[in-house]
C-alpha cells in the first residue's frame, strides 16, 4: 500500500534527534533514521486517529483540546501504546 | 561587556534554531493531521494541531535520550553474571584480558545508534514493536538487493575491462 503523502523527512528526524544527544560523538545510522522517521509519523498520526475517534464517540463536529487530554495517557507510555483490542497499523510503505 | 553580548547572540541562536525545528515539526504535523481530518471528516481546531506538535517535540527529547542510552550500554541481562565477573577479574588480574576481549566487543560503548536500538524504543506495544520489526526487516531486504545490484553492476564492469587486457597481452605475444 502506497504511504500517504504527508511524514517525517529524514533531514529534520536527525536534527531533532541531535538537539538532544548529550555526546556529540553519538550518530544515528541511515537504517535507523528511516524507522525514526517512521516511528514519528505513527506517533502523530496514531494522536490524531485517536483524538478523531473521540470526538466522534463525545458526537462533535471538531476535534479540540479536551478530547486530545483524554487520549494522551495511551500515547505518551502511562498505558501501552495500541492495547491489543485496537486494530492494528494500516502499513505504510517506506518512503 | 562584550563577553556578555557573545554569550546572549550564542543563545539567541540556539533559541531561534530550536524555533525553526519546532516550526518544521508543526508543519508536517499539521500536513498529517490534515490527511487524518479529510480521511475521517473530522476537522481539528488549530490549538490541538499544535498540542500535538508541541507534543512530538518534546517526545523527541526523550526519544533521543533513549536510543543514546541503548546505543551506549547495550548489556543484555542474560549476561549480567558474566559481566560482573569480568569486571571484577579486569580489576584483580591483567592477564585475563586475553579472553575477556571477546566478551567486551559485545558490550563495548556504541556511538552509533543502530536500528536494534529504535526497535528497544517500540516495545511497549507489541503491534508497534511488530509493525517497526517488519519495517526493518523491508530495509533489511531492500539493502541486500542493493548490494547485490551493485556487485553485479562491479562483475560486469571488470568482465568489460578483462577482455581489452587479454586482447592487449595477446597481441604483445603475436608480435
Amino acid at each position: 500500500m502506497e504511504g500517504t503523502g504527508g511524514g517525517f523527512r529524514k533531514d529534520l528526524v536527525s536534527k531533532l534527534l541531535q538537539l538532544h544527544f548529550t555526546d556529540s560523538k553519538t550518530k544515528v545510522s541511515g537504517d535507523a533514521l528511516r524507522l525514526m522517521a517512521e516511528l514519528l509519523t505513527i506517533f502523530v498520526v496514531e494522536a490524531a486517529i485517536r483524538s478523531v475517534r473521540q470526538a466522534q464517540a463525545e458526537d462533535l463536529a471538531l476535534v479540540d483540546m479536551d478530547q486530545l487530554e483524554k487520549v494522551l495517557p495511551q500515547l505518551t507510555g502511562k498505558e501501552p501504546l495500541m492495547p491489543e483490542t485496537d486494530t492494528p497499523l494500516q502499513p505504510r510503505r517506506l518512503s | 561587556m562584550e563577553e556578555e553580548e557573545e554569550g546572549s547572540g550564542e543563545e539567541q541562536q540556539r533559541f531561534s534554531y530550536r524555533q525553526r525545528l519546532k516550526a518544521a515539526v508543526h508543519y508536517t504535523v499539521g500536513c498529517l493531521c490534515e490527511e487524518v481530518a479529510s480521511d475521517r471528516g473530522m476537522p481539528f481546531s488549530k490549538q490541538t494541531i499544535a498540542a500535538v506538535s508541541e507534543l512530538t517535540f518534546r517526545q523527541c527529547e526523550t526519544f533521543a535520550k533513549d536510543l543514546e542510552m541503548f546505543a551506549r550500554y547495550p548489556v543484555r541481562t542474560v549476561c549480567w553474571p558474566l559481566y560482573l565477573l569480568l569486571r571484577i577479574q579486569r580489576c584483580l588480574l591483567t592477564p585475563v584480558r586475553k579472553v575477556s576481549t571477546y566478551f567486551w566487543r559485545r558490550h563495548a560503548k556504541r556511538s552509533t545508534i543502530n536500528t536494534e536500538d529504535v526497535k528497544l524504543l517500540a516495545r511497549r506495544s507489541n503491534s508497534l514493536l511488530k509493525y517497526i520489526t517488519e519495517k526493518t526487516e523491508e530495509l533489511a531486504q531492500f539493502n541486500t538487493e542493493q548490494k547485490a545490484k551493485k556487485k553485479k553492476k562491479l562483475e560486469d564492469d571488470n568482465t568489460k575491462s578483462v577482455v581489452p587486457a587479454e586482447a592487449a597481452a595477446a597481441k604483445k605475444d603475436g608480435s
